[in-house]
């Protein structure tokens, strides 16, 4: 029965989008076989990764102490959500904060990626209009981010790097609006959905081409369009004279895709294969598809890129232990086989991907799971960033210490504005522009003077 | 999760008829059972996760035989009847279901139907047997297997039975505001059309009697023009018409019919979304709720199967036609799991719109307020006054939200639309940050509706869905309120009294008419309609026609009986038209060409539409809906300062996922046309089958693009359609009509 697939609607009902993907091709064939063409070649090409995770991820679950004292004051506010001591993935000079950190036991492969300096976390990063104190919560004049623990607003403002104001461009957008009119290829966006609609990727003046992780990466059309001579009566159709301005934007912008949908398409379909392999889960289809969008680039042209990936599902108000341990397996193997790919063509060093969520969780317990927080821990991978290092000051977790504004809601001592502006810089957005993709960035240290803030990339 | 006192009842006698009678000494024990496994379970805020109840539910019934499990169902069965739908057999399980648990259960239910035989209500259900008879609905089954028949024929039976209920239960509720709202919560949104029942024909139950398919002896003679005309008016009234009610409104006229539309009963989706849902929650079996996950789907998707089943069955077709426009002004969204797992969360908001739709835009800005779905969405629900030991102060998302986008807009306006502009020749904002604070003030204290009052005690996001937020004066902020315009609430006023005066503010500010009158031509009519056409607008929400401020009735009329709506299209306009609504394309497919679905449910049709248009009703990324009013796409349409929100959602892959969509849509193996389901909605093209090329060209140019088809689009189309023949040439020519730019923009 073609109609139904409850753990399907499920799942896309939920928010997580990761899926979006098989929209266009329902019930359709496949498309080509992956062909043979030329070597990638680096050159100028830069490319950024974001990984949403939808829902709010517990991240103090994912970097965690594990020296004595550390996890002791770990175990005794996240009681019945502590992991086991001796269950956690120890990590080399992974010292912050004045504790030493391990990953959670699914995460073996970024371990090793952390180890061998190809992964970076950023510790306590969250929303924040400006720096403020929790001295200044409590006496009411900080100025706090619109609708804090709300979804709806994190995960918005996580992607728009504006808290103080509800805004539908993302910094992503913004970064494309910047950087894209450099780009040989002016055809294609450079900002690429593997999720279907995002607020990180829109922009005031680019808009993001949605891919599928299935064939070779678009959506062309099927079904009736490739029966008796309606292919041709479509051609014709779209290449009418209209009269109506609607009507002839319509046309345009059709024709306008079907060209990027051809040139993109048969890029990825001759691009080399890889050897490393891809788990069959949609996150790591969904980052296949990007190696293989990455691997077709020299026959695209687009310098400068970024692929959004929404993996969703994150919000354990209850199992949060089971759960967890089951999606950051999924985390695991799609991360670990995409900087394996990134390697085998040699790419390492021109593509970041990170992290991003609506919030970190509270670190005490509801009895079941966690609720939602401010402040989590994210990761950067990539050949260029200043691997194997906790950028930050990894937090005090005891209940009532100096960052907690209550059960275990940490106040960030990052900010996303920090996190995204050393990414930005790295993309090539001058200094002296880095306002236009993260407005309130100069609250946070003088981007001008040219120093990163953060120092992700050395 | 859920909290199990709304089923409490239910469970207790389940589990005393287990042990084998009802005697208050059993239920005593088995209540006491049931208080241990709340204790052990429940979380601080006394929620039980269901998996639990069913693992405790499946443990209490091993000790005992299969036999008293089954009798179990029975009874509780009966503590449910109360739900409209609960003796319903489903005709997808009769038919499909080999699983021997299910197919007891059946056996179950039907045994007690006739139990139910001796209640005095079932000769009403038989008087109304018979008048359906005549319907059109006879005339389909016909032609399907006997066998299929009489499972039909009980199906009929059982919706009938459910409809008197309803009718009887609700008669005596009045069409009062206040009043109306708190009695949808539960079982409620029934009460207009109950109340309508009374003054018409019975036999329009909630929704589930196909009105759309109109056989073709109701094709009354009108002439081309006429035609083309009235299927353009029902292009902006409604979410798609066929060719017989094309007809018929010609006939009538469109100002006629938007009467009689005025006065249809209302197909609201709670009903048929929340037995769906008790359908799962009553089931003590974890087999049988997997089993019904599988064939019949999960939580998720049940308010959109009382949605697509209402929009495609009930007669109100203006009505949801503004309600969905509605829902993409007051936007909620399921991505916000706490809203997009619970379908009676979805369905109470949708109900209230339809409640509105055709009521006062106050009441409905009021409504909306206080809907539960939306104080989670916006974060006013558990919204506490300033507290000086915590630092905390109320959240201001709601304040900035209800003036920002739900009422007035950023700037000053005219009637016109226009902005107002200072000396300087600049725009003045209507509020500002200290508004805001202000009207945030006002919208504390708001908690859980629901039968466990209390401010707080409700875990975070997880109150009672089907209720209004109540107010909890404990928490309401007492200080004076400075609004807008002059307008001062005075400190130490009830929270409700606060709300009320906040509303009012917004309500009576000039610039609510022609900020939802804009936003609400967008939607139906024109992306870009002239000052003049909102200023029109603007008086009949103004009341200058003599019709109370805010009428909808007034709005409504004024915007589709404008003019720059009725005029004949102009296709050398630049101004005309918007882009049809991925969404609505889908919808509209289905209701041109007479889906039907012998079951007269529409559960599956809109499988895999988000996906492939990115929209779909209640499912925008953001606050801001899937596009905004605003978006101008690059190029032509930029240059010349319009706008086309619609284009937002436009994108590379999108533009042909919806063509692929189509494609599947129209096919025979699509969602409205599964081989071997004989219960599924399928396309009903017996009168286009009949036609020549031509003939058939010209019935899909009226009924599709009303008679604005350009010579080479319907050239191209002739040419790959004239070889071929019957059903395949009928499917083919509507998806390459409805792919086309022709059809895409709605001139």
């Amino acid at each position: 029965m073609k109609t139904f697939n409850p753990s399907r609607r499920q799942f896309l009902s939920r928010g997580g989008k990761l899926a979006a993907a098989t929209a266009a091709t329902v019930g359709l064939s496949q498309l080509g076989m992956i062909g043979h063409a030329s070597a990638q070649t680096a050159g100028d090409y830069k490319a950024l990764v974001c990984i949403l995770f939808a829902g709010g991820i517990d991240s103090f679950n994912v970097l965690t102490p594990v020296d004595n004292a550390g996890y002791a004051e770990y175990a005794g506010i996240r009681s019945d959500l502590a992991l086991p001591q001796s269950s956690l993935l120890p990590l080399n000079n992974a010292v912050s904060g004045g504790k030493t950190l391990g990953l959670h036991p699914a995460l073996t492969e970024v371990q090793s990626l952390f180890n061998t300096g190809q992964i970076s976390f950023v510790t306590n990063v969250g929303t924040l209009i400006e720096p403020t104190t929790t001295t200044a919560l409590q006496n009411g004049s900080a100025r706090l981010p619109l609708g804090l623990y709300s979804h709806s607003d994190q995960i918005n403002q996580w992607q728009t790097s504006v808290p103080d104001a509800r805004s539908l461009a993302g910094w992503g957008g913004r970064l494309a609006d910047l950087l894209m009119p450099a780009n040989s290829n002016q055809a294609l966006s450079m900002s690429l959905s593997l999720s279907g609609a995002n607020v990180f990727q829109t922009g005031a003046r680019t808009d993001y081409y949605s891919m599928v992780n299935t064939g070779n990466g678009v959506v062309s059309l099927e079904g009736k369009a490739q029966q008796g001579t309606n292919a041709a009566a479509i051609e014709s159709m779209y290449a009418g004279q209209f009269r109506n301005l609607f009507r002839r934007a319509y046309k345009n912008r059709y024709n306008q895709a079907v060209s990027a949908n051809q040139q993109l398409g048969s890029a990825i379909s001759s691009a080399p294969a890889f050897t490393t392999q891809f788990g069959n889960d949609e996150f790591s289809q969904a980052m296949q598809m990007i190696a293989r969008t990455i691997a077709a680039n020299s026959s695209i042209g687009s310098e400068r890129q970024t692929f959004f990936v929404n993996f969703g599902g994150w919000d354990h108000h209850d199992e949060v232990i089971n759960s967890m341990a089951g999606m950051l397996a999924a985390v695991n193997q799609g991360l670990g086989a995409f900087q394996r790919a990134m390697q085998e063509i040699g790419m390492q060093n021109s593509v970041t991907t990170f992290t991003t969520s609506d919030f970190g969780r509270t670190l005490t317990s509801n009895g079941r799971g966690s609720d939602h927080g401010w402040g989590g821990n994210h990761l950067v991978m990539g050949g260029a960033v200043s691997g194997g290092r906790i950028f930050g000051d990894y937090p005090d977790l005891s209940l009532g210490n100096p960052l907690d504004t209550g059960r275990g809601v940490l106040m960030p001592t990052l900010s996303t504005d920090e996190y995204f502006a050393d990414l930005a810089l790295w993309m090539g957005v001058p200094p002296s522009s880095l306002s236009a993709v993260i407005p309130n960035v100069s609250r946070f240290y003088n981007a001008v003077a040219g120093t990163p803030a953060i120092g992700l990339f050395g | 999760m859920t909290k199990l006192s709304t089923h409490r009842l239910v469970i207790t006698a389940a589990l005393a008829g287990l042990l084998v009678s009802n005697s208050p000494m059993l239920r005593a024990e088995a209540d006491a059972d049931l208080d241990d496994f709340i204790t052990e379970n429940q979380t601080e805020s006394g929620f039980i996760r269901i998996e639990d109840l069913y693992e405790f539910l499946r443990e209490y019934f091993s000790d005992d035989e299969e036999d008293d499990e089954e009798d179990t169902e029975d009874e509780e069965g009966e503590e449910l009847e109360s739900n409209d739908f609960d003796d319903e057999e489903d005709p997808e399980d009769d038919a499909e279901e080999e699983d021997a648990d299910v197919d007891e259960a059946d056996e179950d239910e039907a045994s007690e139907e006739d139990d139910f035989e001796d209640d005095g209500d079932e000769e009403d259900t038989d008087e109304e047997d018979s008048e359906e008879e005549d319907s059109d609905e006879e005339d389909t089954e016909e032609e399907e297997s006997d066998e299929e028949d009489l499972e039909d024929s009980d199906d009929d039976s059982d919706y009938e039975e459910t409809e008197e209920q309803d009718s009887e239960d609700d008669s005596e509720n009045e069409d009062t505001n206040e009043e109306d709202f708190d009695n949808e919560a539960g079982e409620c949104s029934e009460d207009e059309e109950c109340e309508d029942e009374g003054e018409t024909a019975t036999d329009e139950g909630f929704g589930f009697i196909n009105d759309n398919t109109l056989p073709n002896a109701s094709v009354l003679p009108v002439t081309v023009e006429q035609a083309n005309e009235a299927s353009r008016f029902l292009s902006q009234a409604t979410l798609g018409a066929n060719y017989a009610l094309i007809t018929q409104v010609a006939d009538m006229g469109a100002e006629a019919w938007l009467d009689t539309q005025f006065q249809e009963t209302v197909g609201y989706t709670m009903p048929y979304a929340s037995y769906l849902l008790e359908r799962i929650d009553s089931q003590e079996s974890e087999a049988v709720v997997e089993q019904l996950f599988e064939t019949q789907g999960v939580p998720e998707t049940y308010f959109y199967y009382a949605w697509w089943t209402e929009v495609m069955t009930s007669p109100d077709l203006v009505r949801q036609r503004v309600a969905t426009a509605l829902s993409e002004i007051f936007v909620i969204s399921n991505t916000v799991e706490e809203i997009g797992e619970n379908p009676v969360a979805l369905a109470t908001f949708y109900d209230t719109l339809l409640q509105h739709s055709f009521g006062n835009f106050r009441d409905l800005l009021r409504d909306v307020t206080l809907n539960p779905a939306m104080g989670i969405y916006l974060s006013h629900f558990q919204n506490a006054k300033a507290n000086p030991d915590l630092g905390t102060f109320p959240d201001e998302n709601y304040a900035r939200e209800v003036m920002q986008l739900f009422s007035i807009g950023l700037f000053e306006l005219n009637d016109d639309g226009s902005q107002i502009l200072d000396g300087s020749g600049q725009p003045i904002p209507t509020y500002d940050n200290n508004t805001i604070r202000e009207f945030a003030k006002v919208f504390t204290g708001l908690g859980n509706g629901g039968d466990e009052p209390s401010f707080d005690g409700i875990e975070e996001h997880y109150p009672d869905m089907t209720v209004p937020m109540v107010m909890y004066d404990a928490h309401h902020d007492t200080t004076a309120k400075q609004l807008l315009n002059g307008t001062v609430l005075p400190g130490g006023q009830s929270g409700m009294a606060d709300i009320e005066g906040a509303i009012d503010n917004l309500f009576n500010h000039p610039n609510a008419g022609p900020f939802i009158g804009r936003l609400l031509i967008q939607r139906l009519v024109t992306s870009n309609p002239s000052p003049a056409y909102i200023a029109r607008v603007s008086s009949a929400f103004n009341g200058d026609g003599g019709t109370p401020r805010g009428d909808m009735q007034a709005v409504i009329r004024a915007i589709l009986l404008d003019p720059e709506a009725t005029n004949p299209p102009n296709l050398a306009s630049d101004t005309q038209g918007r882009l049809r609504e991925p969404m609505l394309r889908a919808v509209h497919l289905a209701r041109a060409f007479n889906a039907e679905s012998r079951d007269r449910t529409f559960n599956d049709v809109g499988y895999l539409l988000d996906e492939a248009t990115n929209q779909y009703i209640f499912n925008s990324p953001s606050v801001f809906n899937f596009f905004q009013p605003g978006y101008a796409p690059l190029g032509e349409i930029t240059q010349r300062g319009l706008v086309a929100p619609e284009f937002q959602i436009t994108s590379a892959s999108s533009i042909i996922g919806v063509k692929n969509y189509l494609s599947w849509a129209t096919s025979t193996e699509g969602p409205l046309e599964v081989e071997g389901q004989s219960t599924i909605p399928r396309l009903n093209l017996t009168a286009e089958v009949s036609l020549s090329t031509s003939a058939l060209m010209d019935r899909l140019d009226t009924v599709l693009t009303y008679g604005t088809m350009t010579q080479t689009t319907r050239a191209a189309i002739e040419s790959a359609i004239d070889p071929l023949e019957g059903d395949d040439k009928v499917r083919t020519a509507i998806y390459l009509i409805m792919i086309s730019p022709d059809y895409t923009t709605a001139i």
